[in-house]
């Protein structure tokens, strides 16, 4: 406490220098939020931003006809449809015969829609610093829909997949 | 538009539930009559028809009078407004025939509603859109 020679401090004072002492400085990294899961038996993410809600396995998906394989069909949420599509044959996966996995609701490029994954692993916030560019030996099929490769501590390196480029090329007629 | 609803002519192309709106459908006959006709599976899905179709819808378009081959069960009924929706975005982009335009549910399965003025397109100008 500084001295004061004018008299007495008033309690004002005396609670605005402690509340400026005890500021709190944030050293805290940047973080982004991932969505981990897998497909194809392999581990890959996407922004926690894009990914709206997850959707249970159990949730019904109604067939719409004339459309390509890698279009599940529709589902029926809250008073609104959402499209539910299959990424394996995009990513150059090998389609999966059961569709027992959950559904993440994205939304990106403004679409929405269900995408359909096998597992999910985890939803964590990870340091920007640890998201690495993609790999050269990454393959060509999947490297136009990645942003990032992360690679914890533990287990196996997950893919950060660029939800905007998904919907773009399957727009586009792709997978 | 809570309450309003569609009249539509709801049938079956094959496997498949589909839904036409009534004021474009002018007539069915048992036997097909004009000169111009397509069964609904092999138009929009370009799949061989399990069997021949029990009805032929008449409609029209600029060329004229057409008739639409369709199987049962065949009903005219009305849909409420908030029981149909449009395709969503990515379906929409991806669709096999232009017609596909939206969906009706009707638990446990769905029915695909069609555009009769995009009908008498072939399949594949439906992309890109």
């Amino acid at each position: 406490m500084t001295a004061n020679d004018q008299g007495p401090l008033t309690l004002d004072q005396v609670l605005g220098e402690y509340d400026a002492d005890s500021g709190v400085v944030d050293v805290e990294e940047p973080s982004q939020q991932l969505v981990l899961f897998r497909l194809g038996g392999q581990r890959f993410a996407l922004p926690g931003s894009a990914v709206k809600e997850i959707i249970s396995h159990d949730q019904p998906v109604y067939f719409v006809p004339g459309l390509p394989a890698s279009t599940e069909g529709v589902l029926h949420l809250r008073g609104h449809i959402e499209s539910v599509i299959l990424p394996h044959v995009l990513l150059g996966l090998e389609p999966k015969a059961s569709a027992s996995g959950m559904i993440l609701l994205v939304a990106a490029a403004g679409i929405r829609s269900g995408v359909r994954i096998e597992q999910l692993d985890d939803v964590c916030d990870v340091p920007q610093s640890l998201l690495k560019a993609p790999p050269e030996t990454l393959s060509e099929t999947l490297r136009p829909f990645v942003s990032a490769l992360w690679q914890p501590e533990e287990g196996a390196a997950a893919v950060l997949l660029d939800p905007e480029a998904l919907f773009n090329a399957y727009q586009q007629g792709l997978g | 538009m809570q309450g309003a609803g569609v009249p539509l002519v709801l049938f079956n192309a094959g496997a498949y539930r589909l839904a036409l709106e009534a004021r474009f459908v002018t007539g069915m006959a048992d036997t097909p009559t004009a000169a111009r006709r397509a069964e609904a599976s092999a138009l929009l899905f370009q799949a061989p028809p399990s069997s021949p179709p029990a009805y032929w819808l008449t409609l029209s378009d600029t060329q004229g009078t057409w008739q639409l081959g369709v199987h049962h069960p065949v009903a005219l009924r009305s849909l409420a407004a908030d029981e149909l929706y449009p395709l969503p975005p990515l379906l929409m982009a991806r669709r096999a025939h232009p017609a596909l335009c939206g969906i009706a549910f009707e638990p446990p399965a769905s029915r695909l509603l069609l555009d009769a003025r995009r009908l008498w397109i072939p399949a594949d100008a439906a992309r890109p859109d």
